[in-house]
């Protein structure tokens, strides 16, 4: 049994009197069916990995070109087989996949989704704060994540300091209520850096400190990198002589770690001349593995970049939010791409996440890129810049089965999600998606009412890292 | 009379700080207690409920200096004792509230207009040296309200700040003569006090900020401690200890001699809460404060942590019938709270708000459900528990009590979380939990089952000391049917901490059409505002030098009841006579 149709029963609502728009909505909740549906409910728990056989799909691997008409075996949460006509294991689910697409899962590289809170903007700089702490699983914003074919995201701190706290690399691993079941077993751990107007305006103008310039930003950098080098002299020389440590500093143990190579810098940047002085100041530190998020203008310093072995991750088409972005193209992503600098196209946003298969497409639209170098904007390139690329970001045998099935070719405007797969299980089906996905409700919760606040609610104003909690 | 309400109510503050004096003096005005001639005390031929599912039928309960010396259907009644005849009355041990803000003081603010990035610790909240002994008032109203719910004893704590000072468990009673305020506190029974609390404005001003600071104040805690014992055995190895209050009070934490009692105020802030303490590596923690436990209970077990449930619950939500109609699923096993949500439901348009209202009343009314029946879970799944007020007003506590109690928790394993369980967890099963002898004559003595809302508190002893608890208020919603008159001229009497105020009162006219005036004791009179007599339900308002003032109570044949309603400065009981014509 299938429910009334919407939409249909939607225009016929409008004309009726109000207790009959309540009776008909009582029927409806009658007529539609609860077999169909997925509740959150029903969802394994975090730590389960899912066996499923997909069969006859074109199989977009990103890293090893497009196989028509192809299996994908699915064991314990890993990709185990791709060829054709592959045996189904006793008892194994099989998805008959013939005229789909099948990708690996969408990774945003830059996300706020799934937050309890976002920037601790009291100090310009909190390497200390981890965004680990903050991780809210029951946030609606990661079931719409995945009906977009996301599978993995990075959960930033926001842009109000210079250096802001450590990120988390997420899987969105729907169903659970517990923040841990989230966490992407062994991702490098990687920290928010922020150039340019928003710590600017935050400290500089807002509370008479440094930053207040772009200068300013600078400095702060190279006097935190100067204090974490004696800072871990003087812990390491206790250690070495015996003696009982020193107080630890939890800012400077972090920025110390990313002066050893083991936290990876993510810096909200988008003018041309900040890039190149971020870049400065982590060589002369010695920092190798950095992204700039955002990056507006890295185009015009592409060769730079490439270089330096820089990565980039920026928007497809989205500027004139403030002064500094004025100077953007959508042909960004793809003078990166052909300039060598390994790039992805995030959302920053919980309404553009659902579509950053779309976000990638505009790369052909606006540069020509080929299939896989668009594909490559939103799965194995970000899975590099999180130092993740060994696990997800491509389908390839040994990798974790996070993967999405798409109805028509991904780059096709006219594509949907039909089933995204983490660890191999389906967390999002379209043919089960119940309205209604909200893992917990409290007691006092509301109606949003988005119409009478909708112009508010649904335009964005600025960067997603600048809300301010 | 209606200056002196004023000015009585107005005095409270200088009357308290009397109360010592008359205690030197011996006197005997207020709650002082007055030395008695004997601190024997008995209760015959009552139900004892000795501990959750030991009861005698018919016992008689001996208490002396302040200690239960004797419990049994043949204990002898000692010749000095004050006697309760105890025929139909119920006898439990005295409830311990694990979390409790009774009485303690707000902390001072600290002022700072420096940066915002960089604090002195008073203001981002690492006082873990404040010590709750310093901030209790005995005397508070939050604690006499605690006190007729049945409460002898609460772990009282600090309220502000990430690591907000220090717990310790108090006796619910006012100082004796010639005791300190701080021997009402039990020895040996200090916690440290840790919750997700931003400091608002400053560093740490976020949840992810807070847990932050707390990891690392205690690892250098940590480190302080291993630097001191490194100086202890050769000082030049180390630098010289210095004096660190939050390292005085963090370290028998650390070394296992005290609990980390981690209040979070919900599931969510739980999950990192354990987390943190785990990160750590606290020996003792416990976790106070989640309404509805489900999500983090398979955590709780794992780490064996036991857990304070609040006695607060959300307000009830009204169904309608539209929102009956929405099913909603069965808890299971991958989701034990029986996760909230609507699979069959079908909105049929975006306008069509009706339903989405009715389906967030159903989850609502579902989440409320599983707030209720949190503890149940608890006692199911065998996790340790007590139960803390938390901010709770005492009045809301027993009827708080029962609707868990309807949602599934035995009165045994309720009555455990009140006194054994409790007492258990906070080290005081030697003293108290029990109605047995040479426990701490800490007891409750009720007209039936203190689960049944008819019960009433009759007496409470805290430490031997004896509370008559007065019957419980007059009916708040009066009896709509009842056929009285207010009419007449009554004289009355309010009690006020500065003694009873008494005057007169005239009331005049027909049902429906009231007025008349109040006159004190200077003479004055004042018109009321507004007078309306609904069944037996009188209600006045009258206002006097700026303050309102509304009189409320029943009336039953010429007795008025009720209580003078000063704003602010608080409520007072309030009694009237009518006056022979």
């Amino acid at each position: 049994m299938r429910s009334p149709d919407p939409a249909r029963l939607g225009t016929e609502v409008g004309r009726l009197t109000a207790p009959m728009r309540l009776l008909l909505a009582a029927l409806a909740l009658l007529l539609a069916s609860p077999a169909l549906a997925q509740t959150p409910a029903d969802l394994p728990s975090w730590d389960a990995r899912g066996d499923v056989l997909i069969r006859n799909a074109t199989v977009h691997t990103v890293t090893n070109g497009t196989l028509g008409n192809t299996d994908v075996l699915v064991r314990d949460g890993r990709i185990d087989d791709i060829g054709q006509n592959l045996r189904a294991p006793r008892g194994i689910e099989v998805v008959d996949a013939t005229g789909m697409h099948l990708t690996p899962g969408m990774i945003d590289a830059h996300s706020h989704i799934a937050l309890s809170s976002v920037n601790e903007a009291s100090n310009p700089i909190v390497a200390e704060v981890q965004m680990r702490d903050a991780v809210n699983p029951s946030d609606i914003g990661i079931y719409r994540a995945l009906a977009g074919g996301t599978t993995s995201i990075h959960v930033m701190h926001g842009s109000a300091n210079p250096i802001g706290g450590e990120n988390e690399t997420l899987k969105l691993r729907w169903g659970t209520l517990d923040p841990d079941g989230l966490l992407f077993e062994g991702a490098p751990r990687t920290i928010k850096f922020a150039l340019g107007e928003n710590p600017t305006r935050v400290h500089g103008q807002g509370r008479g400190i440094r930053p207040r310039s772009r200068m300013g930003i600078e400095q702060v950098f190279r006097e935190a990198f100067t204090e974490a080098q004696m800072y871990r002299a003087e812990q390491e020389t206790a250690e070495r002589e015996g003696r009982p440590l020193p107080p630890i500093n939890r800012r400077m143990e972090t920025l110390a770690d990313i002066l050893s190579g083991e936290v990876l810098v993510h810096a909200h940047s988008y003018r041309s001349d900040e890039i190149l002085m971020l870049l400065d100041v982590l060589q002369d530190f010695g920092v190798s593995r950095m992204t700039f998020q955002h990056a507006n203008e890295a185009y015009k310093v592409a060769p730079e970049l490439a270089a330096a072995g820089a990565y980039a991750s920026v928007f497809s088409d989205w500027w004139s939010y403030k002064f500094e972005v004025y100077y953007s193209s959508a042909y960004n992503a793809a003078v990166l791409a052909r300039n060598g600098v390994r790039t992805s196209v995030n959302s920053d946003d919980a309404g553009m996440i659902r579509h950053l298969y779309h976000e990638a497409a505009k790369s052909q639209r606006y540069g020509s890129l080929t299939d896989d170098e668009a594909l490559a904007l939103v799965t194995i390139n970000p899975a590099y810049q999180l130092g993740i690329e060994d696990r997800v970001g491509s389908i390839e045998e040994g990798k974790d089965a996070d993967l999405a099935l798409f109805t028509a070719h991904p780059l096709s405007i006219y594509t949907t999600v039909a089933k995204t797969y983490v660890d191999g299980i389906a967390r999002f089906d379209a043919e089960r998606d119940g309205d209604d996905q909200r893992l917990y409700v409290d007691p006092d919760s509301e109606i949003l009412d988005s119409f009478a606040n909708g112009a508010t609610l649904l335009v964005r104003h600025a960067d997603g890292c600048m809300v301010l909690r | 009379m209606l200056r002196t309400l004023v000015a009585v109510a107005l005095a409270v503050g200088l009357l308290a700080a009397d109360v010592s004096a008359q205690v030197l003096r011996g006197g005997t005005a207020g709650d002082t207690p007055r030395r008695p001639i004997s601190t024997a005390h008995a209760i015959t031929n009552a139900r004892v409920i000795v501990a959750p599912g030991r009861i005698l039928d018919r016992a008689t309960v001996v208490v002396r200096d302040g200690r239960i010396v004797a419990v049994g259907e043949d204990a002898e009644v000692p010749f000095d004792a004050t006697l309760i005849e105890g025929d139909s009355m119920w006898v439990y041990a005295g409830f311990l509230d694990l979390y409790s803000h009774a009485g303690v003081a707000d902390a001072e603010d600290v002022d700072y207009d420096g940066e915002p990035g960089d604090p002195p610790r008073e203001r981002a909240g690492i006082v873990p040296d404040q010590d709750v002994r310093t901030m209790y008032n005995p005397g508070d109203n939050a604690v006499k309200a605690l006190r007729e719910a049945g409460f002898t004893a609460a772990h009282v704590t600090p309220k502000e700040g990430l690591f907000s000072g220090m717990g310790a468990v108090a006796l619910l009673r006012e100082p004796g003569r010639a005791e300190y305020l701080q021997s009402i506190f039990l020895p040996r029974t200090e916690t440290a006090i840790a919750q997700i609390d931003g400091a608002g404005g400053v560093y740490p001003n976020t949840p992810m900020g807070v847990l932050s600071v707390m990891r690392e104040t205690i690892e250098n805690v940590r480190r302080e401690q291993a630097s001191r014992e490194a100086f202890d055995g050769d000082a030049n190895r180390a630098l010289r200890p210095s004096y660190d209050p939050v390292m005085d009070a963090l370290q028998p934490v650390l070394s296992g001699d005290r609990p980390l009692v981690f209040y979070v105020d919900g599931w969510l802030d739980a999950h990192r809460a354990l987390r943190a303490t785990e990160e750590m590596r606290i020996p003792t923690t416990l976790l106070a404060g989640v309404p509805d436990v489900a999500p983090v209970l398979d955590k709780l077990l794992q780490r064996g942590v036991p857990f304070i449930a609040p006695l607060a619950l959300p307000d009830t939500v009204a169904s309608d019938s539209l929102s009956r109609m929405t099913p909603l699923p069965a808890p299971t096993v991958a989701s034990p709270g029986g996760i909230s949500f609507v699979g069959a439901r079908r909105t049929a348009s975006y306008r069509d708000v009706d339903t989405e209202e009715a389906a967030l009343t159903a989850q609502r009314i579902a989440s409320v459900q599983r707030a209720e029946a949190s503890p149940a879970r608890l006692a199911e799944a065998e996790v340790p528990f007590a139960f803390g007020s938390f901010g709770e007003k005492g009045g809301e506590l027993r009827d708080n009590l029962r609707r868990m109690v309807e949602a599934g928790l035995s009165r045994e394993d309720a009555l455990a979380a009140l006194t054994t369980e409790a007492a258990g967890l906070v080290g005081l099963g030697g003293a108290m939990g029990t109605v047995e002898s040479g426990k701490l004559a800490n007891l409750v003595v009720t007209t039936g089952d203190y689960f049944a809302d008819t019960t009433q508190v009759r007496f409470v002893f805290v430490e031997g000391v004896r509370h008559e608890i007065e019957a419980a208020k007059t009916r708040a919603t009066g009896d709509p049917d009842a056929e009285v008159t207010a009419v007449g001229t009554w004289t009355y009497s309010v009690e006020t901490p500065g003694g009873a105020q008494t005057g007169t009162m005239t009331i005049e006219g027909t049902p429906g059409d009231l007025s008349g005036e109040i006159t004190g004791q200077d003479g004055d009179a004042t018109a009321f505002d507004s007078i309306s007599l609904e069944g037996d339900l009188l209600s006045i308002t009258f206002s006097n030098e700026g303050l309102a003032i509304t009189l409320t109570g029943t009336i039953v044949d010429d007795e008025f009841e009720g209580t003078a309603d000063v704003g602010s400065f608080g409520s007072f009981p309030f009694t009237a006579t009518r006056q022979p014509d």
